[in-house]
């Protein structure tokens, strides 16, 4: 039965999903175990608190259940999940739950941080700094590996703009990071 | 920032790392590559920025908790197989189903355990006959009472088995009551069954021509066969078992084949080249140290499911490779005979190695049985763990099952 899932791909598993009663649940927990990490990622970057992100993360797929039957072709279910899941923190920072402790998580953030992951580390902060046009686009090219095609797609924007702003969001963070970076070169 | 068809190098050294710069532009941009150290120091920049987000396990991981949470607030259940609105029966099913894929190696292995140790236990338990050497059975070794007296016969009469007299001083306490009397006739059975209650030892008192010691006490039993003109040999299987060791320079060496019937966790399913049967199995060699603790090496072919987070495709790679093990295996073996078991002897080993990808340590318990040529088999249950490194991240991937095979002493 598992095996089964696993060998399908995205669009035979949301066809099951809406079409087939008896497999749908098996199809949907496929679909969850596959793309959750990517979407996972996303929420928490993009919100940069780790509950709100689980508290968006879950109602992300929580929508996409309740709302498969209205859509009829599905080509690309990464970025549709990824455009459910970004609704959803647009939704959340509107509502500002997200701007009272921000602060607050940056500073945790720091103390957490140690020599390994210092690169790292100082690469959440920067893209906590990053304007949030810009950083939901930087987050769905490097975490997760979207093309710009299908970013265009999820934020409704141009290609080009997709490419503008992914090299601006680099410049910025490079700029934050520069006096690390310049000591790593040495 | 020098310009090539109307882009800063910079702009397509970012299309370049995503992979979306056009062919047409590749050239212009490896020749200012070539010449210019500042583009290349920000090529070095803009890797090093992608690698470290590589390694941000803590966004890529969701709570555990979540998966569950989604299922039931969509009406769902884990494992669950119906779709919602789904029937109560038909969450059950799921439930049963999904249950069944996680307890059904243990409870198979536990089932198979049960069995062999029944048809051992049915078969080898002193059930009121003896086996001959020939695997004949003979009948109920009578017991001569306290109040005869019995003289020393010929030596001649007397069991001669280099075997059988190894296999007495290996197990003291066979055939002894209180009587008192010496053992004289030809054929003679020494039954481990008939076990002295004040446990008092047999101390040889002569040494035949051919070498073969009599042993005396006050109290032996013994019995007559009648129906054989060779001599007879009756002993238990757990007499039997230690007969031919201790015969290669002093030591006990045991080879062992055995295979492994185990599922990983995770658990990939995947289609292998390899034919399953024949590839989940181990070849190994011990040598007693003390009575009841083996060390040796051990080597084997298995397939572990392997399930790990790919950074650069930002997937959840699968795999279900075979792959060598081998090491070093600790064998610790309860050597007093179980009346329970039936001369099979339970045995605990722990095992230390490696595989091709990473470390491997094993555990395993169950029951080994021998007969006097020193062929033997094994069963028991067996866990493993796997650990493996991918991009810098550690994963382990566990193996649980039943092991079984075939042994030889010598």
């Amino acid at each position: 039965m598992d095996r089964e899932f696993e060998n399908l791909s995205d669009t035979e598993l949301f066809i099951l999903l809406t079409t087939d009663e008896s497999r749908a649940g098996k199809a949907f927990e496929e679909i969850y175990t596959r793309h959750s990490p990517r979407v996972f990622a996303y929420c928490q970057r993009f919100l940069g608190n780790r509950e709100e992100a689980e508290d968006v993360f879950q109602e992300t797929f929580i929508r996409f259940y309740n709302s498969r039957f209205k859509t009829r072709k599905m080509s690309n279910l990464a970025a549709f999940l990824l455009k459910i899941a970004r609704n959803q923190c647009v939704n959340a920072i509107r509502e500002h739950k997200h701007e009272a402790r921000y602060n607050d998580e940056i500073m945790i953030r720091h103390d957490e941080s140690d020599e390994t992951d210092e690169l790292l580390n100082l690469i959440k902060m920067a893209i906590e700094l990053l304007p949030d046009e810009y950083k939901e686009i930087f987050i769905m090219r490097e975490y997760n590996g979207l093309k710009y095609t299908d970013i265009a797609y999820i934020t409704n924007q141009s290609i080009n703009t997709v490419k503008v702003k992914i090299f601006r969001a680099r410049e910025r963070i490079r700029q934050i990071l520069q006096p690390y970076l310049s000591e790593m070169s040495k | 920032m020098e310009e090539i068809n109307g882009n800063t190098a910079s702009e397509l050294l970012n299309l370049l790392i995503d992979g979306e710069l056009e062919s047409s532009q590749e050239v212009s941009l490896y020749a200012s590559l070539t010449e210019n150290d500042e583009l290349r120091n920000e090529m070095r920049e803009l890797l090093a920025i992608r690698e470290s987000i590589h390694k941000d396990t803590e966004a890529f991981t969701p709570p555990r908790t979540t998966k569950r949470a989604v299922l039931t607030a969509v009406g769902l259940t884990p494992g669950a197989v119906a779709n919602a609105p789904i029937t109560q029966v038909a969450i059950q099913a799921g439930f049963w189903s999904g249950f069944w894929a996680k307890v059904w190696v243990p409870v198979v292995s536990a089932v198979v355990a049960t069995i062999i140790t029944s048809l051992l236990f049915l078969n080898f338990y002193d059930t009121g006959k003896t086996v001959s050497s020939s695997g004949s059975v003979l009948k109920k070794i009578p017991v001569v009472s306290s109040s005869e007296k019995v003289a020393p016969e010929k030596p001649a009469n007397i069991l001669s088995t280099n075997g059988i007299n190894k296999s007495i001083r290996k197990n003291r306490n066979i055939g002894i009551t209180n009587a008192s009397r010496v053992v004289p006739a030809p054929n003679v059975i020494y039954n481990e069954d008939y076990i002295s209650s004040d446990n008092q030892t047999i101390q040889p008192i002569e040494t035949a021509s051919l070498g073969t010691e009599i042993y005396k006490t006050n109290s032996l039993n013994y019995s007559e066969s009648r129906n054989i003109g060779i001599p007879v040999i009756a002993l238990t299987p757990n007499q039997f078992s230690s007969l031919n060791r201790g015969k290669l320079s002093g030591l006990d060496i045991t080879l062992i084949l055995r295979g492994i019937s185990a599922k990983s966790y995770p658990t990939v399913y995947m289609p292998s080249q390899w034919n399953p049967i024949i590839s989940n199995f181990s070849l190994g060699g011990y040598v007693t140290l003390v009575d009841g603790l083996d060390v040796g090496m051990e080597a084997g072919l298995e397939n572990f499911g392997l399930v790990y987070f790919n950074y650069e495709t930002i997937r959840i790679d699968k795999k279900n490779p075979f792959l060598y093990w081998a090491g070093i295996g600790l064998k610790g073996q309860i050597t007093k005979h179980i009346e329970l078991l039936a001369g099979a002897k339970p045995y605990a080993q722990v095992f230390v190695g490696g595989t091709n990808i990473g470390p491997n340590i094993r555990m395993a318990g169950g029951l080994e049985y021998s007969w006097d040529n020193g062929l033997g088999f094994i069963i028991g249950i067996e866990g493993s763990s796997l650990f493996y490194n991918v991009q810098d991240n550690w994963y382990s991937t566990e193996k649980l099952g039943f092991t079984y095979g075939v042994l030889y002493s010598f």
